[in-house]
């Protein structure tokens, strides 16, 4: 039973134990987490230290695992769309999206257009927010506090634009399946048309402050190598993967719903370091408005009804099959895979995080480096840990 | 091996986890007014453990602002601090570690109990349960309990006027007006 | 694809339909086959995208989903094992990113993976070591054929075409 129940056996803790096992003479064994400000959470990393160096890294996961996975398997089809707002609170609307989109093609649902554009310029917006929570927590990990405060500033504007169609600031679960549950009304359009311009204003302070810090540089450039053979190794995807160099996002190499319509660039960095990743992410900002803005101008008309035509039942039931359906989330390539067995509950959902992936790489970088870059990596590789532990 | 139910016992916390020595001086007066010292300048642990975390750092930063209310200093380490907002899923590997973190703050210390899952498990409390656990204060002893998935920030410095309210016997701050429309 | 599978014995190759499933391929391997596919995809610049497992009633039926950068052509490579004797070989030397996808599906589903380097529990306590959360009760655990489809065969051997023979005969009857 319950091996908590008495306390002899809180004494040792089996990863430490089992990392010990392996330890050179003259150096030391240290525990980062779970409760460690720069872990963004309750990762933990057991690392064996000589003098600054570090000579070995294990991660240890599990800390918030939340069963999303067991949960797929008893909630019924609707029922699963609240779970994809919970388990990336970075960019829930690309999880939405995800799973929504795995079930659409399950059951070879279209989606009404204005829906899809809605979809778009949901999920940009929220990219926004997802890297501005990254961008300032990022720098406080390095050790300036005041950019965060900057950028929670512009944050609250977007999740001030976010909730009304969405009635959430943070775990949104507002995508149905064949379509989106409320139109953005011409309050939050307006919203969305002014905020662009202001935050147009803003990036460019934002590299003032920040970007061209010498401090800043010193400790983020050259640090945490992640090159391209290493993410094919690894899976890893997203601003790590361009950091290192490969031009690839889902949104255009896979493109689903109506990205194709859109011009956009994927910025990349050849550097591969941590100061790469933190470019890519910074220029993706910039990308994603000009998505925005191009959606905003192409978004046709229409009232009511049109954002969910048809859309079924909650209680649908999808015929008998598989699917599997990636998008481009702010992290990297989230992909959902859904069996049914033709019955209102899935047989399996299988959840692909990136965060995943690429914290998996983080032992490799980190071998040989600083204690203190342990922290620029970890915060480069933009973790959100519900989505690793899912 | 089973692993549904609740999974850990409120026999966790040491003996003297709660244990605090009486005050050298103790006058009412002198405890009072060393309460109100207490509670307007709160030392929350910086303790995130979810989607909840995320509003608490909300809370903390522009617009909602913390520091207005005398709890701006977010301490990474629990022997700084005195308030332990448990900010998200606790689960079954983590629940070890709530508790150490609990027994190394100094008191008098408080707790908060913010979102839906600290308090009951919320959307993680289903049928095959396995790995989390249905709220903190089967745990540790929480004052102050904060609903929500997650709370606003306006509900988390609610929160905080509450505690203040159980330290000093008072509420400090006005009633917000109601919102029409 | 077809030859990049050239050589190594597959169970059955079908092609997919990329809009309802979107994927393009699907391989039925031994589990014997397993690591040198992942070898041979590795050098076509093929990366890994998860391993997870399938319970059903003929056992577990593991799969791999792997895709590559400049070209849109997700594989998945299934690899059935029986449930007396949960045991696959471990792809993580040539995929070091596997390593943490099958502790995963060994946590999940206790599938053991021979020859990873790291097999203790990842997400679960280590209390639970024996405890596999996403086991089906033997009412709930469903066949093969009910669940998948093969798609369009390109080559079959006779054990996966029973597997879905009356699934098939029956599409054939509606129609
Ligand atoms: S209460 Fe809701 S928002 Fe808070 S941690 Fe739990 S799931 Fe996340």
């Amino acid at each position: 039973m319950s091996a908590y129940q008495n306390l002899e056996q809180m004494k040792g803790d089996f990863y430490t134990q089992k990392f010990e096992a392996g330890k050179q003479d003259g150096t030391l064994i240290i525990n980062m987490g779970p409760q460690h400000p720069s872990t963004h959470g309750v990762l933990r990393i057991v690392i064996e230290v000589d003098g600054e160096y570090i000579v070995r890294s294990e991660p240890v996961l599990g800390y918030l695992h939340r069963m999303h996975e067991k949960m797929g398997e008893t909630q019924t089809w609707g029922g699963f769309i609240p779970n994809m707002g919970r388990v990336d609170y970075g960019h829930p609307m690309a999880w939405n999206w995800a799973y929504v989109g795995a079930v659409e093609k399950l059951m070879g649902i279209e989606v009404p257009e204005r829906a899809e554009y809605l979809r778009v310029i949901m999920t940009e917006l929220n990219r926004l927010t997802s890297h501005l929570l990254w961008w300032g927590a990022y720098i406080l990990d390095l050790g300036a506090f005041t950019p965060i405060m900057y950028a929670f500033d512009d944050r609250e504007m977007l999740l001030d634009i976010l909730q009304r169609p969405s009635a959430s600031r943070l775990t949104y679960s507002n995508f149905r399946v064949g379509g989106v549950q409320m139109d953005l009304d011409d309050k939050c359009l307006e919203l969305i048309r002014t905020f662009i311009p202001h935050f147009r204003e803003r990036l460019p302070m934002y590299h003032d402050l920040v970007t061209e810090n010498l401090i800043l540089r010193r400790r983020i450039e050259g640090v945490g190598i992640i090159d391209e053979d290493m993410c094919q190794r690894y899976g890893c995807t997203g601003p790590v993967l361009r950091g290192a160099g490969v031009a690839y996002d889902v949104r255009k190499d896979e493109p689903y719903s109506i990205y194709d319509r859109f011009d956009f660039e994927i910025p990349t960095q050849d550097s591969a370091c941590s100061a790469g990743r933190y470019h890519v992410r910074v220029a993706e900002m910039e990308q994603s408005l000009r998505i925005i803005e191009q959606a905003l101008e192409q978004l046709p008309s229409a009232e009511g009804k049109h954002i969910m035509d048809k859309a079924p039942k909650p209680s649908m039931k999808p015929p008998a099959g598989e699917a599997y359906f990636a998008v481009e989330g702010g992290r990297g390539k989230i992909g959902v895979y859904v069996v049914s067995d033709g019955s209102k509950v899935p047989y399996r959902v299988k959840l692909r995080a990136p965060g995943f992936s690429n914290m998996n790489a983080f032992a490799e970088a980190a071998k040989g480096t600083i204690l203190a870059d342990a922290v620029a990596i970890l915060g480069s590789l933009d973790l959100i840990i519900p989505e690793l532990d899912r | 091996m089973a692993a549904q139910g609740s999974v850990v016992q409120k026999e966790m916390l040491t003996a003297g986890a709660h244990y605090m020595d009486p005050p050298i001086v103790n006058i009412q007066l002198a405890q009072d007014l060393l309460d109100v010292c207490r509670s307007m300048s709160l030392w929350p642990m910086t303790f995130g453990l979810a989607c909840c975390a995320i509003e608490m750092m909300a809370t903390g930063m522009a617009r909602f602002d913390m520091a207005r209310f005398g709890a701006e200093v977010f301490r990474p380490s629990p022997r700084q601090a005195d308030v332990m907002i448990v900010a998200g899923t606790v689960t079954k590997k983590m629940a070890p570690a709530v508790v150490r973190l609990y027994e190394q703050m100094p008191g008098p210390k408080w707790v908060i109990s913010m979102g839906n899952c600290a308090i009951s498990g919320g959307p993680f409390k289903i049928k095959d349960n396995y790995n989390v656990i249905e709220g903190v204060d089967t745990l540790i002893p929480v004052d102050v309990y904060v609903p929500g998935c997650p709370p606003r920030p306006e509900g988390l410095l609610e929160g905080f006027f509450q505690l203040q309210r159980l330290i000093t016997g008072k509420r400090w701050w006005p009633v917000a007006a109601e919102v029409k429309g | 694809m077809l030859q990049l599978l050239e050589g190594i014995p597959t169970q059955c190759v079908a092609k997919q339909d990329k809009v309802s499933t979107g994927r393009a391929w699907s391989v039925f391997l031994a589990p014997a086959q397993i690591v040198k596919t992942a070898r041979k995809l590795y050098e076509a610049e093929y990366s890994l995208e998860d391993v997870f497992a399938l319970d059903i009633e003929e056992g577990f039926l593991v799969l791999y989903h792997f895709n590559r950068w400049n070209v849109d052509e997700r594989v998945v490579l299934r690899v059935l094992i029986s449930k007396d004797n949960p045991t696959i070989p471990s792809i993580a030397s040539i995929f070091d990113g596997a390593e943490w996808h099958e502790r995963e599906t060994r946590d999940f589903h206790g599938v053991n993976f021979e020859g990873n380097p790291n097999l203790v529990p990842l997400l679960m306590c280590v209390e639970d070591v024996d405890f596999h959360p996403l086991l089906k009760t033997d009412k709930k655990r469903k066949q093969i054929k009910d669940l998948l489809n093969l798609g369009e065969v390109v080559s079959c051997n006779k054990e996966i075409e029973a597997l879905f023979a009356e699934a098939e005969a029956e599409v054939a009857s509606d129609a």
